[in-house]
C-alpha cells in the first residue's frame, strides 16, 4: 500500500498566530482516514493546508509523492498543482456554483469528455438523478452535500478530503454516504480523509483515527479501537467536567 | 411584571431560501440569569442570536423583551433597548482605538450631534467605558488599536464593547473561541460575574465545558429546535443530546 | 460587463478604452497611421499607404486586445481583493489617461476624422418615426453578439469555468480552473467588444469625443445593473431600451407640450439612466449585509487630526499673507486650490470617513453654484442668503442622492453616483431656468458695505479681498470636519465604514449614519460651488462629469481618508497651486497633466492606498511595521510632512 499524503511535523495557521502545531498524518491507498475533534480544534485548517489555501509555517507534506510549496505567494498556483495532481477536496462550505446548475456542476471538475466519471459520480447519489437540470443554490442542503461530493469525485481524485459531510444531513442519509465512501475506498483505491461529527458513524467506516485537541493530535489508532473508548471521545467533545 | 421574564422567545423560525434554519424555538431568559445555547455545527445557534438581535427577520414567532414586542425591531432598536451582542468572529472596528470603539458604543446619536460636534468637539468620555474596560480585565489598554491586541484579548475587547452600554441582556456568540485553557478560565469568571451586576446573559459556545460551568440553563439546538432543556447535570446526560453529538457511538 | 464576471471590476474606463480603439481606427482609416497610448514611446507607426475596413479593423480587434490584456494584467489584477474604492479609482485613472491620450495625439479637430460608414444608409418608417438601417443593423448586431455569449456562457465549458471562477473562486481552485486564465481571456474578449461596438456607434451617430464617448459607459452600466450583472439578454435589451426610450425622450420632449419648460429638453434623456439605475437598484438591496458577505480589505487609514488650532494659525496666516503679497495670478491659484481642497473635502467625510463612493460631489458644488446665480438674478436675493439657500438646496439634494446609499454600498454606489452627476449635470445646468447653456453672470457678493468681488473693475486683475473670504469659509469648514472626526459623531462614521453589522449592533442606525454623512459632505460641496460661482462666470462645462472624476481623482490621491489629504487634492487640482508653480495656464486644465494623473492614480491604486499622506506616513515609520508604528510613533511622524494637520 502506498501512501498517497504524508505531513512531518506540519505546523500551520492565519495571519502568524499558529493553528496547528507539530502534526503528523498519513493517509494511504484504499484507506479511510477520520480527523476527529471538537469545533476549533484545527481539523478544517488542516485540509485547507493540504489543499494549498493556507500555507504551512514548518514541516513537511508531500502529496501525491510530490511535496507541496509552502510560499506565502502563489497560493493560486499551489492549489491548482495540488488539484491536478489529483486531489479532491470538498471544503465545509462546499464551495459550489450555485448559479449554475447541478450537472454544470459536475461536469466542470471532470475531465473534459469525460461523460463517464460524471455518470458515475452522480450515480452515487440517485437522490440528485432529478435535480440535475435545477441550480445548486435551489438545492437542499443535504442535496447541496451530495452534489459537492458528486464534484469532487467526478475529477477522479486519487485522495479526497471531505470537510464536515454529514453537516445538516439526516442521520441515515449521512450514514449512506459514509458507507458509499467505504465502497469507493476499496473499489478504487482512492485515499480518503474526512473530518467528521457524526464521530460515531465515521468511526464504523474508517481504518484509522486522529483526535486533535486545540491544534495537537491527543488520541491516534484504529478506528476500532477509538469505537471501543466512548469514554474518550465523550470528555473530548462535552467536556469532562 | 416581576414574573415575567426578561426575553421571551416563542416558536421563533427563520427560514433561508424555503430552509429553516430555526424552527419553532421556544425558551425564556429571566433577570440575572446565565443561559446556555449549545449544540452541533449548523444547528442554527448563530441564527438564534442574528433572529434575536435583529440581523435577520423572524419568519414566524414572538420575541418580547421586558413585556415589549420587539418582532419587528431594527438591529439599532434594539440595542438602544438593551439588548446587545457580540459577533462570532469578533469585529471591532479596527480604525478606531478600544476606547473609541467604546464611545461608538456608550453614546447615541441626536439629529443635532453632528451640528454640536462640528463647534464643539466632544470626546464621548463616559464612566462606563472605564467600568466596561474593567469588567473585562482591560483596564490602561484603551489607547491600543484593535490590531495590537492579542486574539483572546480582542474577544475581551468586543464584550466591553458590548457592555459598556449596561445592557440589560447580552448575547454572545462564540466567546471563547480561540482563547487558551487559561484564558476561557477567566472569562468563565468574569460572566459570572455579570448577572449580579444587573446583566443577563444569553451564551454560546463550542467549548461545552464553559457553557455547562457558567449557566444554571442550558438549551441544545439540534436542526433548528430545541432537542434538550434544563440544568447542566441533566442535559449533559441526556441521551437525545449525546447522540446529537456523537451520533450513535455503540455498534447497533 | 463581461468585464465583471471576469473579475469583479465595474470598469468605468471600459468605454473610455473603446473611444481609444475608435480614435484609432478612424485615424487609421484615414492615414494609414496607428497611433499608440502609451506615454514614452513613439507616437505613431505606419502600418499600410490606405487601410480597407477589414485591415483597419483588424489592426482595432488587436489593438483593444492588447490594451485590455496590458489593464488586466497591469491593473486590476492586483486588485481582484482590494476595497472598491481603490477599483473604482484605478478604472477612472485609466479613463482620465485615456481621455487624456486622446486629446494629445489625436489633432484637436478631432470632429474632423473621417467618420466613414460602415453599415448601409436608408431608413424604414415604424409607426411614424423614420428609422435608419444602420441603426437597426447595429441593433442586431448587439442582440446578435449578446445570443453568442449567451451561448458561450451557457453551454461550452468556457463559459461554465467563467460563470463559476466569477461566483466562487475557491470553488474554482479546488476543481482545477484557473481564474486568473479565464479572467485573462475574458478581459480581452470584453476590450475588443468595447472597441467594436465604438467603431460602430462612431460610424452610424456620426459623432466620437473623448468625454462623452467614454461617458458612455453610464447608460451602459445603468442596463448591465438592470441585468443583475449575470444576465446577458436581459442587459442587452434593457440597454436598447434605454437607448430607445433615450431616443424617444429626445423626439417627444422636443415637441410636446406638457413637460414643464424649466425642465431641459435635451437633458431628460441623459437623465434617464440614473432613474433605472436607482429604480433597479433599490428594489435589490438590503440594508445590512448578510453575515456571509464577503469581507473586503480595509480601507485606507484614517488618522485622527492633532494640533488644530496651531496648524490652523499657521496655515491661514501663511495663505493670508500669500494672498496679500503675491501677484494676481497666484492669488487666483491659492483661490482656485482653496475651493478645490473645501469640494475635496466632501468627498474626504463620504467616501473617506464613512466609506460611501460618490461621483457626484463635483455636481453638488455645480449644482449649489447655479443655484445661487439664478437667486441672484431673477429673483433678487441678496448676497448672504442666496448662497444660503443655495447650500441648503444643495444638502437636501444631496440627501435624495444618498438615500439608495441605504441599500447599496461599494461599485454599484458609486455607479448610482456617477448617475446622479450625469442627471444633474444634464437637468438642471442645461435648464433654462437656471440658466441654459449660456454662462451665468454673478452679482459680485457685499457684506456690510463690503466689496468681496473677485475680480476688481475692468481689469484683469484678481482682488485679495475675495481671496480672505473664501479663506475664512474653507478654514471653518476644515476646523468643523476636524471637530467632528475627533468627537463620536465621526468616530460612529469610522464605525459604519469599518463594520456596518457591528455598528448596527452598538447601537447606531446605519441609514440615517449615511445619509448624515451625505448631508454634510454635500453641505460642504455646495459650499465649494458657491465660491466657484463667485469666483467668476459659470459655465456647465465646468461642473461636468469629467471634473468629478479629476476631483476623486487628486482626493485620492492625497489621501481619501484625511483632512491633510484634501488640502493636498487642493494644490495638486489642475489650475490650482501646482499647475501655477509648474508653469501652466492657471484656471485651465493640461491634457499630459490628465494624462499624468490618471496614471499616478492608477499607481496609486494598486500600491498606496492611502495616498500621499499615508505614503509619508509610511515612510516615516518604517515600511513593514504600519500597524505597530500608528500607534508607537503617535507624534513623531508628523515631521514627516511639514504643515500636517494630522499625526496618525
Amino acid at each position: 500500500m502506498s501512501t498517497l499524503l504524508e505531513l512531518r511535523g506540519v505546523e500551520t495557521g492565519y495571519h502568524g498566530v499558529p493553528v496547528v502545531h507539530d502534526l503528523d498524518l498519513t493517509v494511504g491507498e484504499g484507506e479511510v482516514v477520520a480527523l476527529l475533534g471538537a469545533n476549533g480544534a484545527g481539523k478544517t485548517t488542516v485540509l485547507n493546508t493540504i489543499a494549498g489555501l493556507v500555507p504551512r509555517t514548518g514541516g513537511s507534506l508531500s502529496v501525491l509523492g510530490a511535496p507541496v510549496s509552502s510560499r506565502q505567494r502563489g497560493a493560486q498556483r499551489r492549489t491548482l498543482d495540488v488539484v491536478r495532481r489529483g486531489v479532491g477536496y470538498v471544503p465545509e462550505d462546499r464551495a459550489l456554483f450555485y448559479d449554475l446548475t447541478a450537472i454544470e456542476n459536475v461536469r466542470l471538475a471532470a475531465a473534459r469528455r469525460d461523460r463517464a466519471a460524471v455518470a458515475a459520480a452522480l450515480d452515487l447519489f440517485p437522490a440528485l438523478a432529478p435535480l440535475t437540470g435545477r441550480a445548486a443554490g435551489l438545492l437542499s442542503g443535504g442535496e447541496q452535500q451530495m452534489l459537492a461530493v458528486a464534484r469532487a469525485l467526478a475529477a477522479r481524485p486519487r485522495l479526497l478530503m471531505i470537510d464536515e459531510m454529514s453537516l445538516g444531513l439526516a442521520p441515515i442519509i449521512a450514514e449512506r454516504l459514509l458507507a458509499s465512501i467505504r465502497k469507493i475506498a476499496d473499489d478504487t483505491g482512492t485515499g480518503i480523509l474526512l473530518v467528521e461529527q457524526q464521530v460515531g458513524a465515521v468511526l464504523r467506516v474508517a481504518d484509522r483515527a486522529y483526535l486533535l485537541r486545540r491544534g495537537r493530535v491527543v488520541v491516534e489508532g484504529r478506528a476500532a479501537d477509538l469505537r471501543a473508548r466512548p469514554d474518550l471521545l465523550a470528555s473530548s467533545y462535552l467536556g469532562s467536567g | 411584571m416581576s414574573n415575567e421574564p426578561l426575553l421571551d422567545v416563542s416558536l421563533l423560525s427563520v427560514t433561508f431560501g424555503g430552509v429553516r434554519a430555526v424552527d419553532d424555538v421556544s425558551f425564556a431568559v429571566g433577570e440575572s440569569e446565565l443561559v446556555g445555547l449549545i449544540g452541533p455545527n449548523g444547528a442554527g445557534k448563530t441564527t438564534c442570536i442574528d433572529a434575536l438581535s435583529g440581523f435577520v427577520p423572524n419568519a414566524a414567532g414572538r420575541v418580547t423583551f421586558e413585556g415589549r414586542d420587539i418582532s419587528n425591531w431594527p438591529a439599532h432598536r434594539r440595542a438602544r433597548a438593551g439588548i446587545v451582542r457580540t459577533f462570532q468572529s469578533v469585529e471591532l472596528f479596527e480604525d478606531l482605538t478600544l476606547n473609541e470603539n467604546l464611545v461608538v458604543a456608550a453614546t447615541d446619536a441626536k439629529w443635532w450631534s453632528p451640528l454640536a460636534d462640528a463647534v464643539w468637539p466632544r470626546r464621548g468620555w463616559s464612566d462606563d467605558i472605564e467600568w466596561a474596560l474593567e469588567a473585562v480585565g482591560l483596564q490602561g489598554k484603551g489607547e491600543l488599536f484593535p490590531t495590537e491586541l492579542a486574539p483572546g484579548s480582542s474577544r475581551l475587547a468586543a464584550l466591553a464593547r458590548a457592555l459598556v452600554r449596561r445592557p440589560r441582556l447580552i448575547l454572545l456568540d462564540e466567546p471563547a473561541a480561540g482563547l487558551n485553557t487559561y484564558e476561557t478560565e477567566m472569562l468563565a469568571d468574569r460572566l459570572r460575574a455579570l448577572p449580579p451586576l444587573g446583566v443577563s446573559v444569553l451564551l454560546i459556545d463550542h467549548d461545552t465545558s464553559l457553557v455547562f460551568g457558567t449557566c444554571g440553563t442550558v438549551h441544545v439546538l439540534d436542526f433548528g429546535r430545541v432537542i434538550s432543556s434544563g440544568p447542566p447535570a441533566v442535559v449533559r446526560a441526556d441521551p437525545a443530546v449525546i447522540e446529537a453529538y456523537l451520533g450513535t457511538v455503540t455498534e447497533p | 460587463m463581461l468585464t465583471h464576471r471576469a473579475s469583479g471590476v465595474i470598469n468605468f474606463a471600459h468605454a473610455a478604452l473603446g473611444m481609444y480603439v475608435a480614435y484609432a481606427y478612424y485615424k487609421l482609416r484615414q492615414t494609414g497611421e496607428l497611433v499608440l497610448p502609451i506615454l514614452g514611446l513613439p507616437d505613431r507607426v505606419k502600418i499600410v499607404d490606405a487601410p480597407t475596413v477589414f485591415t483597419a479593423m483588424s489592426v482595432a480587434v488587436a489593438l483593444s486586445a492588447v490594451l485590455g490584456l496590458l489593464v488586466y494584467l497591469l491593473v486590476f489584477r492586483w486588485l481582484r481583493t482590494a476595497p472598491a474604492l481603490a477599483r473604482v479609482v484605478a478604472s477612472l485613472g485609466l479613463l482620465l489617461y485615456f481621455v487624456a491620450i486622446v486629446k494629445l495625439r489625436f489633432d484637436r479637430s478631432a470632429g474632423q476624422l473621417p467618420l466613414g460608414a460602415i453599415l448601409p444608409a436608408g431608413s424604414v418608417t415604424v409607426s411614424g418615426v423614420a428609422v435608419p438601417y444602420n441603426r437597426l443593423i447595429l441593433a442586431a448586431i448587439a442582440l446578435a453578439v449578446a445570443t453568442v455569449l449567451a451561448v458561450v456562457f451557457k453551454f461550452t465549458r468556457f463559459g461554465m469555468a467563467t460563470r463559476a471562477a466569477a461566483e466562487n473562486e475557491k470553488g474554482a481552485l479546488i476543481v482545477g480552473h484557473s481564474p486568473d486564465k479565464l479572467a485573462v481571456v475574458n478581459w480581452t474578449v470584453a476590450s475588443v467588444l468595447a472597441g467594436v461596438s465604438v467603431i460602430f456607434i462612431a460610424s452610424v451617430t456620426k459623432q466620437l469625443d473623448p468625454l462623452s464617448t467614454s461617458l458612455l459607459v453610464v447608460p451602459a452600466l445603468a442596463a448591465v445593473l438592470v441585468g443583475g450583472l449575470r444576465s446577458f439578454f436581459v442587459t442587452s435589451f434593457a440597454a436598447l431600451t434605454i437607448g430607445m426610450l433615450q431616443a424617444g425622450l429626445l423626439n417627444y420632449s422636443t415637441r410636446s407640450t406638457w413637460i414643464p419648460s424649466w425642465l431641459p429638453r435635451s437633458g431628460l434623456n441623459h437623465a434617464l439612466p440614473f432613474l433605472v439605475i436607482v429604480i433597479a437598484l433599490t428594489v435589490r438591496g438590503a440594508s445590512l449585509p448578510g453575515r456571509h458577505e464577503i469581507r473586503e480589505s480595509r480601507l485606507p487609514f484614517s488618522p485622527r487630526p492633532r494640533h488644530v488650532v496651531p496648524v490652523t494659525v499657521v496655515g491661514v496666516g501663511l495663505t493670508a499673507a500669500g494672498l496679500l503679497t503675491l501677484d494676481s495670478q497666484w492669488r487666483l491659484a491659492i483661490v482656485v486650490s482653496l475651493i478645490a481642497s473645501l469640494i475635496a473635502l466632501s468627498s474626504v467625510v463620504l467616501t473617506g470617513y464613512v466609506g460611501q463612493i460618490s461621483l457626484a460631489q463635483y455636481a453638488f458644488a455645480g449644482l449649489a453654484g447655479f443655484v445661487t446665480a439664478k437667486l441672484t438674478e431673477a429673483r433678487g436675493i441678496p448676497f448672504p442668503w442666496a448662497p444660503l439657500i443655495a447650500v441648503a438646496l444643495t444638502t437636501l439634494c444631496g440627501v435624495l442622492v444618498g438615500l439608495p446609499a441605504a441599500r447599496v454600498r461599494g461599485l454599484v454606489l458609486a455607479v448610482v453616483t456617477v448617475g446622479a452627476a450625469v442627471a444633474i449635470e444634464n437637468l438642471a445646468f442645461k435648464s433654462e431656468a437656471l440658466g441654459g447653456l449660456g454662462r451665468v453672470q454673478i452679482d459680485r457678493p457685499e457684506l456690510f458695505g463690503l466689496d468681496l468681488g473677485f475680480s476688481a473693475k475692468g481689469a484683469d486683475n484678481f482682488r485679495a479681498e475675495f481671496g480672505i473670504f473664501v479663506l475664512i469659509v474653507v478654514a471653518c469648514s476644515f476646523i468643523a470636519i476636524a471637530n467632528l472626526r475627533r468627537s463620536p459623531t465621526g468616530l460612529r462614521w469610522l464605525a459604519v465604514r469599518a463594520n456596518e453589522r457591528a455598528a448596527a449592533a452598538c447601537g447606531i442606525n446605519v441609514t440615517s449614519m449615511k445619509l448624515e454623512a451625505f448631508a454634510v459632505s454635500s453641505m460642504l460641496a455646495g459650499m465649494g460651488g458657491v465660491l466657484l460661482a463667485y469666483r467668476g462666470s459659470l459655465a456647465p462645462e465646468s461642473f461636468a462629469v469629467f471634473g468629478a472624476l479629476a476631483l476623486l481623482a487628486v482626493t485620492y490621491l492625497g489621501g481619501i481618508a484625511s483632512i491633510t489629504g484634501a488640502l493636498l487634492a487642493g494644490v495638486l487640482f489642475s489650475g490650482g497651486i501646482l499647475t501655477h508653480v509648474s508653469g501652466g495656464t492657471t484656471g485651465g486644465t493640461s491634457d499630459t497633466a490628465f494624462a499624468v494623473s490618471g496614471l499616478a492614480l492608477v499607481i496609486a491604486a494598486v500600491r498606496t492606498p492611502d495616498g500621499v499622506v499615508g505614503f509619508f506616513r509610511r515612510r516615516g515609520a518604517g515600511a513593514g511595521m504600519r500597524l505597530r508604528a500608528r500607534a508607537a510613533t503617535g507624534d513623531g511622524d508628523s515631521s514627516a510632512m511639514a504643515g500636517s494637520v494630522e499625526a496618525r
